[in-house]
């Protein structure tokens, strides 16, 4: 392959006298001495634009921890609330982020979303300056309506992945392990930029109201669970294990085993 | 001596490396940028918690100043001001150490050093530069690299030389700690003679990194 392997220390070697420099992740301007240096280890690349005026640099590596930017897509769980606002945890760890109620589509004073905590949001980071906090909002600020963002339903299943995983799965509209995946099972998912992917086959892991009361009444009488009932739901919820099971494999593996490793995932359904 | 160095060893861990030279074994975990506890937050960048446990025991004084030489060397290189108001922890946990004696930190200083290179890698850390360190020996005046304990306890003076690395080369000395009975001569050779064996060190990083680099997008066709 032709790509640029380049470490800390390393000198970019670029032309920037001249020439637009947009910095992405891994490049740092030293502001002191204002000096652009790779800042962690990675694949380079640089882009310009055809007339040559313009160019982007960046470092595409893994990593696990998250760090907010601007206009991501993630996935949050609701872990609190001050005032008028949700705490939202991207991360185990992590600085929890706020999610304003004012930030849903509809949303007043008096009309307020109404989540409970343990529920996932799917949102875009609306704002991201480190020094202060970070916010989200699950609202598409073009149309004004949900645009997508908002509550992700209990019945899916969330599981986190490396991140440079899951910026291929939301960024390459090409790639193909969601295809992969699509030959086996249909499914619903949300991408988090932040590691976190829910997914849903079918009805998913949901389980109906009176069926869980029925279950508790029957382990009381000690007694065996009615398993017919449920045998529908038992086979998305498998499905949607599987799936999740599929996609975390598939950050280890080379592209030409992903039809062995997609029967190895869905072996048990 | 070469060094034997796994990345991506503790899952859930942001970053770990685990690194073997000679019959020092020692593994490394980051964890961050993550929420500081209200007393360890600063305003404008991030801070740095650093933890050294023994082989054996539990950490004495020798692990706290080796604590505190790897946190005066780390927070020069890490870049702190990208990370303002997080925690960066560094566990340094090492699995064997040789030699029953407190005396020598030496290898164990070298080792921890270089494994908290990899380990700052594999979190994705912004680092300045990439940098190096050896364990050195003399022995009337005979320069030994990565000395075993006996060879350590016979010689004459030892020292820790981390240097930094830019463009594959040994550029600033970032750390120099040096005992026993020793010459100003001496100890400017032995830097001299480090310089290579730093750029030696960094081959392998450089190597290893391109593996790890590959690895971790193994899926790309």
């Amino acid at each position: 392959m032709s790509q640029r392997i380049i470490i800390p220390g390393d000198s970019l070697s670029i032309e920037t006298e001249g020439i637009k420099t947009s910095i992405g992740p891994g490049i740092y301007k030293n502001p002191k001495s204002q000096k652009v240096i790779p800042s962690s280890a990675g694949i380079l690349n640089v882009k310009v634009n055809k007339k040559n005026t313009n160019q982007v640099v960046y470092t595409d590596s893994n990593s696990k921890r998250y760090i907010p930017q601007a206009n991501d897509f993630v996935i949050g769980i609701v872990v609190g609330v001050i005032g008028e606002q949700y705490k939202i945890q991207l991360q185990e760890y992590s600085t929890n982020v706020l999610l304003s109620m004012m930030a849903f589509p509809n949303a007043t004073k008096k009309n307020r979303p109404n989540l409970k905590n343990g529920q996932a949001v799917y949102a875009r980071v609306s704002q991201a300056i480190p020094e202060i906090d970070i916010e989200i909002e699950c609202i598409d600020p073009v149309t004004g309506k949900d645009g997508g963002f908002g509550l992700l339903d209990e019945s899916g299943y969330i599981f986190d992945v490396n991140l440079n995983f899951a910026r291929e799965l939301l960024f390459n509209p090409s790639n193909i392990f969601l295809e992969t995946l699509a030959s086996r099972c249909q499914f619903e998912i949300a991408i988090g930029i932040n590691g976190k992917i829910w997914i849903k086959c079918g009805d998913g892991l949901k389980i109906d109201k009176d069926e869980t009361k029925d279950e508790k009444e029957d382990d009381d009488e000690d007694t065996p669970r009615k398993v017919d009932t449920s045998n529908s739901y038992l086979k998305d919820l498998k499905a949607t294990l599987a799936a999740a099971r599929f996609l975390t494999r598939c950050q280890f593996i080379r592209p030409e085993e992903l039809d062995n490793e997609l029967t190895e995932a869905f072996r048990a359904n | 001596m070469s060094h034997q160095v796994e990345t991506g060893v503790l899952s859930r861990s942001d970053g770990s490396a685990q690194l073997t030279i000679g019959s020092t074994k020692v593994i490394t975990s980051v964890n961050g940028p993550t929420e500081p506890k209200a007393r360890q937050e600063l305003p404008n960048l991030a801070s740095l918690e650093i933890v050294i446990r023994p082989a054996q025991g539990l950490p004495t004084t020798r692990e706290k100043l080796l604590e505190d030489k790897l946190r005066s060397l780390l927070q020069t290189i890490i870049i702190r001001y990208k990370y303002p108001r997080q925690l960066i922890q560094i566990v340094v946990q090492f699995l064997s150490s040789e030699g029953k004696s407190n005396v020598f930190t030496n290898n164990e200083l070298s080792a921890a050093i270089n494994c908290a290179f990899y380990a700052l890698i594999d979190a994705n850390i912004a680092l300045n530069y990439s940098f190096a360190a050896v364990s050195v020996s003399l022995n009337e005046g005979k320069y030994l690299k990565d000395p075993a304990w006996k060879q350590l306890s016979e010689s004459d003076s030892h020292h820790v030389i981390c240097f930094s690395i830019q463009d594959g080369k040994a550029e600033k000395l970032l750390l120099l700690e040096s005992q026993g009975d020793f010459s100003e001569e001496e100890v400017f050779d032995t830097i001299a003679k480090s310089v290579a064996e730093c750029e030696k060190v960094h081959q392998d990083q450089r190597k290893f990194i391109g593996e790890k680099i590959d690895r971790d997008f193994i899926w790309k066709a």
